[in-house]
Formats: C-alpha cells, structure tokens, sequence
C-alpha cells in the first residue's frame, strides 16, 4: 500500500460500459474520456439514462458486476485502476479514491453507530485502532460540522439527513484520499441543508488540495462548486468546458436546451422556459449512426443525421460534439 | 422504455413468459400433469379396480404382471398408487381450495379497513393459531361418525379450515401494503367504492401472492393428510395410507420394499413439482424482475 | 376579472399526528384562501406540512380541527360518503409517477374508470373520451391500450394528469408532481399544466421544494415552515424582496445557475415538527431573532400592498401579503 505523496490525477479514457442481459444489450456509457487535474472539481451533468452514475461507479468498480462489461482506462496517477483484482481495488476504495452517494438514509449501516463504521475505516486503511483512531474520527467529525464527542455514539436513525450525509463525507475523508466521488450527495437535502453541505465540501477542498468528481442534474449547484463542467447525453460526452463559461454561453444544443428548460429562480418570472421534445434515445449494444440528439434538437440540420460528429476542440479549454458552426451557437436558433 | 413497436403485454402475460423460462418449473408442471393425467384417466379408462382382492398373490414383489407388486391382500399396488394419487391430489386441492377462499375473504377485509377491525380478525386468527393444529383437525375428524371418517369431505374440510389462517394472514399483510398505494388512494380520490377498490385495484395486485402460497400449500396439504392417515384418520385410500400401510408391515424378516418405495416415490415427486412450480411462480410475479 | 369570492377556504387547519410519546404537529394553524383560475404554491423543506396539508384536503389525512371550504361547501372532517360528492370538483396528483397507475389497468382502463363512475362517459363513448383525453395531455391516442409499465415518467405524469381532468374538476392540487423528473421532463409537465389551466380555467394548488418551479409557474405563493405558514405573498413580491427572515435565508440558499450568490448558509438543522421550538419557530436559525422571539408565537401581519404586479394575476386587486414575524407587525 503506497504512501500517497503528491497528488495525482485521474485520467479516464475511452470508457465504456455495456450492460447485457439475455433480452438486449446496452451500451450505457461510450467512449468516455476526461481527466481530472489534483484541486479541481469536475461536474459531470446530465439527465437520467445520460450514463454519468455508471461512469462514477465504474471508476471504483462498483458497476454491476453480472452484467456489466467495462473497456477502456482509469487511471490514478500512474496505476490502472480498470482491471485491477478485487484485493488490490480495496485498497484503493476508500483509502485514495472515496465516494459518497445520493441517500443518507441507505448510505450507512442502520446497524451500526457511527464510531464503528467510522473505525472501520480507519483499521481497514491505516491500521489506526483504540485513542488515535478516535482522536482521528473526532477532528474529522468536527470538520465535517458535527463537533462533540455524543454524536460518535449516535446511531444513524439518531441523525438528521444532513448529519448523516456529513457523516458520510467524513468518513469518505479519513484516509485523506486524492479524489472524492460524488454522486449527488445533496438532491436528497432540504435546500438550506444544501447550501450547508456545499459550502463543507468547496472549503474541505480547498484546506486538503483533494479533487471532486461532482455529479449532479442540478446546474445551479454545479454552477456553484465546480470548476469544469462535463455534460453528457446519451452516454457520451457532449460538452466540456469551464463551468462560469459553459452555463454563460454553452456550445452544444443540448447544454443550450438544458439550460432553457430549466426554470431560474433568479429570473423575473422563473425565465422562460423551453421544454425540448420528446424522449431520451433508447440505448442499445449498436454503435450510433447519427448524433444521439438530432431527433430532438432544436438546431438540427443536414450532415447530423449522416453519422456522429466527434468530440473536438471549439475553444481554448472548449470540446463539443456538435456539427453546428460556433457563431451560429451564439444567436438563438 | 417507450419502444411502442413490440407487441402489448399485461404484467400477466409478461410473467407467464418469465414462468416458462423456468425450467425447473416447466419440468414441474409437466411432472405433475402427466401425474394428474395418470392417475385420473388411466383407472377410468382401463377400468381398474384398486379393491380387487386376490389373497392368493398377496406380498408378491414387482414382476411383469404386477408391475408395483401387491399387498397383504393381494390388491395390485399399481393401480392402488394411481387411484390413491387421485384421492391425494383432489384432497390437496379441495383443501387449498378452500382455504383459499376463506382466507382471501377474510384477510382482504381485515387489510382493507385496518385499524380496529383489523385488529379484532386479527386477534381471532392468532387465537386460532395458538391451538394446536393437529388436535384441531382430530376434533373435527371426530365429530364426524365412524363411516363418515373415510370419505374425503370431513378431511378436506378439516385441512381447509385450518389453512385458512396462514392465507388470510398473507393477504391480509399484502391488502395492508397496498391500500396506501398511491394508485389505489387515486382510485378512493376519484370516487369509486370501496368494494370496486378492494375487488378492482387491490385484489388484481394480490393474487400472484396467492396464487403462489397456494401452489406451494398444496404439498403441505397433502403431507398433513398422509400424517392423519398414519394416526388412522385419513382418506381410505390415499398416498399418504398407503405409506402407512407399507410402514406398518416393515419387519426384519421380509422387507416388502414396494409397498413402501412406490407411494413414497409419487408422494415425493409430487411435493417436489408443486414446490418448483411454486417457486417458479413466485420468481415470475416478483415485480423487480424486469424484462 | 374580478371575482372576490374564494374557491377554497381554509380556517385554521390543524393536522396532529399520536406518536410515541407525543404530538407531531404537522399542519399547525394553517389559513388561506384560493381564487378561482391562480395557481397558489405552498413551499418549503421537510417537515413544513406542505404534503400532509395537500392530502387533508382531499380526506387522505384526518383533521385534528379547523376546517376547509369549497365553494363555501365544508370538505374537511366530513363522512366518506359526503366526501365522494366533492371528488369531481377537487382532484390530487401525485408525486411518483410508478406507484400512482394500477400495473394491472390498461391506460384506457384507468382513464375510463372516473368517467364512467362520474357520468361524464357512456360505455358507447367511452372509448372516444379517453381518446380525446390523451390529446389534450399531449400523448398518442394509440398508446391506451397498452400497460403502465411501459411508459417512462413523464408519460406516466402525464396520464395522471389526464386521470385528474377526466372528472372535470375546478380544483387540482398538485403534490411535487415534477420533483421526481428530470428537469427537460419536467418543463414539459409544467408547460402543459400551464395551458390546461387557460383552456379549462382550473385553480392550482401546487406543492413543491422547488423554488425556480415557483417562480415559474405560481401567481401566488405560501412559505412553510414546521407547520405554518411564515410568508403568503403574489410571486414577483416574494422574489425580489422577501418579508420574512426564513424566506430570505432560503432564497439565499438557493444555487443559482447565472451570478454569483453571496450565500451565507442557515446554521443549524430544520426542526421536527414533533419538537417545534418554542414562540416564533424559526427563532434558534433565525439572524434576526431578538428577545421576544422565543416567548410568543407571531401571527400573519398584513404587508404593504406591492407597487407594481408581476405576473398579471387572474384577480385584482391582488391579496394582500402577509408574513409571521414581529419585524412585520
């Protein structure tokens, strides 16, 4: 088990899970590459079916395993995390790479109170046990905003939505890993609860230089906390690009029609609001032989139907999948 | 999810191609009716008469002519096994039949008002739990006069009031559950009664639930008949009697083997379909299961 | 159009649940009063009330005392009977789009159901109504042959929504029917109540954590805070200047897509309303609580009339704010 020294990023490329069962194959991620530098946090944004929560558990091998079929790279710094034996994947999970999930409620043992889950962690990973372990929980506790020793004993039941997602994060933290995995830790909350939970994780990153892999449906609050933003429709990716940037001006249709679809409370009126038609693609085990938005975009036009555009550079620090002109991007459609 | 190209399927339909994926359950099935087949068609046909007495081949082991061998009577052990079978499985399903109904009834209705109506059936099924089974149906089996006591209408009566208990428990859980469905409060917001709720909506989601336990009460029925023919109280001629008799002859001397191994092997390979198929049953309704 | 008189009513609604070794206090005190044709949202996090209040409306819930009226007709703490009366005017839509369609109807089953138990079909047309519904919903007239599970949320949104409409009623509350959506779905939900409500003249009482949504679609809203109402404004008003501190701090807290927000978060957890504090509720988050906070609850003291509407509402003049905090009396 390697000391982690200085920190590394993480270099996804070409991912792709497919998932087959007897009736059909799906493949639910395609061809995914990003990289996430030390200190960033990265959004990854979509709608249900987009693939970004099988993107996140396939990193830590946590995707269906029956099913599912990974291809591609992952790589933390120098080590191939795809592929990796089960035993050499524990070491990693929790330790240098953590996540943290979407429900308090099931997220934590209701068996268990919250210095035993939390010095499982600790044994596991850093062999600490007895009054350093606990010294450990406690700071990592109080940094978290649940100060005092009462709530070590606390049962989950005990806590609220918000403790417990602390809770959570705390115990992702212990081991001080080089990136934390977020899979919407906060739909769940109530919005002030929210607020609170942002405000930890953006201040927890900046004290320990750790990366975030922020995914969200919620462009406000990805607006807030992320730096780099990935968007993705379809299983792919369709967009990336510096966040402030992105959601100012985005250069995919369907960033563009997300964007307008979604009500802004800062808005007089809530903005208008665009719905974009229809349904989301029916995945399938077939590669694409058109661009996985044509049928429902709004800026559609010959050339995207005759085969999918490729991820390419449309600015600095800009990627798209998308045939339609920049300028044309900048006028309504 | 929208591909309107394929074919409509009800949740029916959808589980009844999940069943037949199944092959434990298919081989079941196909056991058990050839069984059932064998057992009341073949008597009829060949006209075979289990109570035919020969005295003078009586004990003799399977041979070409006897092809089960015969008893201490001299009776065709065969043709014993098949009508025995038809006795068994017209008991079993009798009995479920009829704590099907009272139990379904009863447990809907208590699930369905909950509260203190709930509780007062409750409290009445939980009494009747305390009794002691066996000694229940031997009170009932005894209130019937001595010829009554062969005939198979005091036995699947006895069965079938005792099951009832577990059913309407099950159904009674289940109606609880479901009552607080959304679709089912839409359904009291539109308006509709509380009978076409219960019957209509609540019902149409419980029956896989039934149909399962039934399928797999049905072994358990019959095991609990052959149980009353060993204390001497059941059908007068059925598997689980014919079990006793063969146990009742064991000896050190002469094992007659067949009278024992025959009705057994049928009793067993019945049990076995009716639990595969019951299982079977119960992984084609699981909701989560999906195409 | 002016027409002064409510379409719903509610007195001082209480909604007290016996658990273990006390009262939670769901709904505690609630009043208000809805007009025909606006839609009126009710806001706030868990434990506010918000859905508890929806679902005693319609009798899913018992009162504990107070009342509502609908059309100066009683429809709280009345017999089941007399409630069956009132369903083809009031109607409720419910959040989970998988648990609210019976898996054993077919969408032409489901659909037809209230509009042959409300008389609004014969068995002869029937068939032709539910076709009819399914084009004001927006769905392929084709399709209600076929079973839920083959839809995808926000078809089976949609298909409650026509459920509701189908007995014609002036009433639907809608209980966080997007939440559960995604947000291009949702848009397109909401987009449709939006034109069912000019087509048909319906009254909304919408019910959502959502405030973006708020904005959008609500000519009025209520916020909600462990039981009560703490703000009852028209949209733009609360927007730009909230009365209230509780409604202040959660339009703060809110991440917004375009600008910076200086947010300062709200300190400390939303109470259970199983143990409200005590006086004026919000009092231990609240950044301007003095000493008179704790020792009495406020009532909702009226506010200035605003000088400029938003949204043109159905009704004028528009009723006037009101907010639960001394800094308002």
């Amino acid at each position: 088990m390697s000391e982690p020294s200085a920190k590394d990023a993480l270099h996804v490329r070409d991912l792709s899970v497919s998932f087959v069962t007897r009736e059909r194959s799906v493949r639910a991620v395609d061809g995914v590459s990003f990289d996430i530098e030390p200190g960033e946090v990265v959004g990854l944004v979509g709608e249900s079916g987009c693939g970004k929560s099988v993107t996140s558990l396939s990193i830590l091998g946590l995707h269906e395993k029956s099913a599912g079929r990974v291809t591609g790279s992952i790589k933390l710094g120098e080590q191939e995390l795809l592929g990796l034996p089960h035993s050499q994947l524990r070491k990693i999970r929790g330790n240098r790479v953590s996540m943290i999930f979407q429900d308090p409620q099931t997220s934590l043992n209701p068996y268990l109170r919250v210095e035993e889950q939390l010095g499982e962690v600790l044994e596991l990973h850093l062999g600490m046990q007895g009054a350093r372990a606990r010294q450990r929980m406690l700071e990592m506790l109080k940094q978290v905003g649940i100060p005092g020793e009462e709530r070590l004993r606390a049962y989950p039941h005990q806590l609220s939505g918000g403790m417990r997602q602390r809770v959570c994060i705390a115990m992702a933290l212990l081991c001080s890993p080089q990136v934390l995995i977020a899979d919407e830790p906060t739909t769940m909350l109530d919005v002030t609860i929210q607020s609170q939970i942002l405000d930890l994780l953006g201040g927890l990153r900046k004290d320990r230089g750790m990366s975030i892999l922020f995914i969200s449906h919620d462009l406000g609050v990805v607006a807030e906390l992320c730096d780099r933003v990935i968007v993705m429709y379809a299983g792919r990716i369709v967009e990336t690009g510096r966040s402030a940037e992105l959601l100012e001006q985005p250069l995919h249709p369907y960033t563009e029609a997300l964007l307008k679809s979604t009500p802004r409370v800062e808005l007089k009126g809530g903005g208008e609001l665009h719905p974009i038609g229809g349904l989301p693609p029916r995945l399938t085990g077939e590669k694409l032989t058109e661009c996985a938005f044509a049928a429902r975009c709004p800026r559609v036009r010959q050339g995207c139907r005759d085969g999918e555009p490729a991820l390419q550079s449309a600015a600095p620090g800009r990627l798209r999948r998308c045939i339609v002109p920049v300028t044309d991007m900048l006028v309504p459609p | 999810m929208g591909g309107h190209e394929s074919p409509i399927q009800s949740p029916f339909q959808l589980a009844f191609r999940r069943l037949v994926r199944n092959r434990g359950a298919v081989a079941g099935a196909l056991l058990l009716s050839l069984m059932t087949l064998a057992c009341v068609l073949l008597p009829l046909l060949l006209k075979l008469d289990p109570s035919h007495t020969q005295p003078v081949l009586r004990n003799l082991p399977p041979s070409s002519q006897f092809w089960f061998g015969t008893d201490g009577l001299g009776r065709d052990l065969f043709v014993r096994v098949l009508v025995g079978g038809r006795t068994s499985l017209l008991v079993g399903l009798a009995s479920t039949a009829v704590s099907v109904l009272v139990g379904v009834s009863y447990g809907a209705v208590a699930g369905f008002y909950g509260g203190k109506v709930d509780e007062a059936m409750m409290r009445l099924v939980d009494f009747m739990y305390g009794l002691p089974y066996m000694f229940l149906v031997i009170l009932i089996m005894l209130m019937f006069s001595e010829k009554a006591r062969g005939d198979m209408l005091p036995v699947f009566l006895a069965l079938g009031l005792v099951q009832w208990l577990t059913m309407a428990r099950i159904v009674r859980g289940q109606v609880l559950t479901l009552r607080r469905q959304e679709f089912v409060l839409a359904a009291e917001l539109l308006g509709a009664s509380d009978a076409r709720i219960l019957v209509r909506h609540v019902l149409p989601n419980v029956i896989g639930v039934i149909v399962v336990y039934a399928t797999l009460m049905v072994p358990s029925v019959i095991i609990l008949e052959s149980f009353l023919s060993f204390l001497g109280l059941g059908v007068a001629l059925s598997w689980g009697q014919l079990v006793s008799d063969g146990v009742a002859v064991i000896n050190p001397v002469r094992s007659y083997w067949w009278l024992l191994v025959w009705p057994s092997v049928f009793l067993g390979l019945t049990l076995l379909s009716l639990n595969f198929i019951g299982d079977g049953l119960r992984d084609a309704l699981d909701p989560k299961a999906r195409t | 159009m002016t027409d002064p008189k409510p379409l719903l009513s509610v007195e001082d609604l209480r909604v007290h649940f016996n658990v273990g070794g006390g009262t939670l206090k769901a709904v505690d005190g609630v009043e208000f009063q809805l007009f025909p044709g606006e839609t009126l949202a009710l806001v706030g996090e868990s434990g506010c009330g918000k859905s508890t209040l929806a679902k005693a409306l319609v009798g899913l819930n018992p009162i504990t005392s107070g009342s509502a009226h609908l059309n100066g007709q009683r429809v709280t703490g009345i017999s089941r009977q007399a409630m069956r009366r009132h369903r083809s005017e009031l109607q409720l839509i419910f959040q989970d789009p998988y648990a609210s369609l019976n898996p054993r109807f077919t969408i032409a089953e489901t659909l037809g159901e209230p509009l042959l138990l409300h008389g609004k079909a014969t068995r002869g047309n029937v068939d032709a109504k539910v076709c009819e519904l399914l084009g004001q919903v927006g769905l392929d007239t084709q399709l209600r042959l076929r079973y839920p599970h083959e839809f995808s949320g926000g078809q089976r949104q949609r298909i409650s929504i026509a459920r509701a409409l189908a007995v014609e009623p002036q009433l639907l509350i809608c209980d966080e029917v997007t939440s559960a959506l995604d947000v291009s779905i949702q848009a397109q939900i909401l987009d449709l109540l939006r034109s069912v409500q000019r087509q048909r003249g319906l009254t909304y009482l919408f019910i959502t954590h959502d405030l973006g949504v708020v904005r959008y679609i609500a000519h009025r809203v209520a916020v909600m805070y462990v039981g009560q109402i703490v703000e009852l404004r028209d949209t733009e008003s609360l927007f730009e200047a909230p009365a209230h501190p509780y409604s202040q701090a959660l339009l703060r807290s809110i991440p917004r897509v375009a600008g910076s927000s200086k947010r300062s978060p709200l300190t400390g957890e939303v109470p259970s309303p199983a143990r409200p504090p005590s006086g004026c509720r919000f009092h231990p988050r609240c950044p301007q609580a003095f000493e008179r906070c704790p020792r009495e609850m406020p009532r909702l003291y009226p506010l200035a009339r605003p000088a400029a509407a938003g949204a043109p509402a159905p009704q004028e003049p528009i009723p006037q704010g009101q907010s639960r905090c001394f800094l308002n009396e």
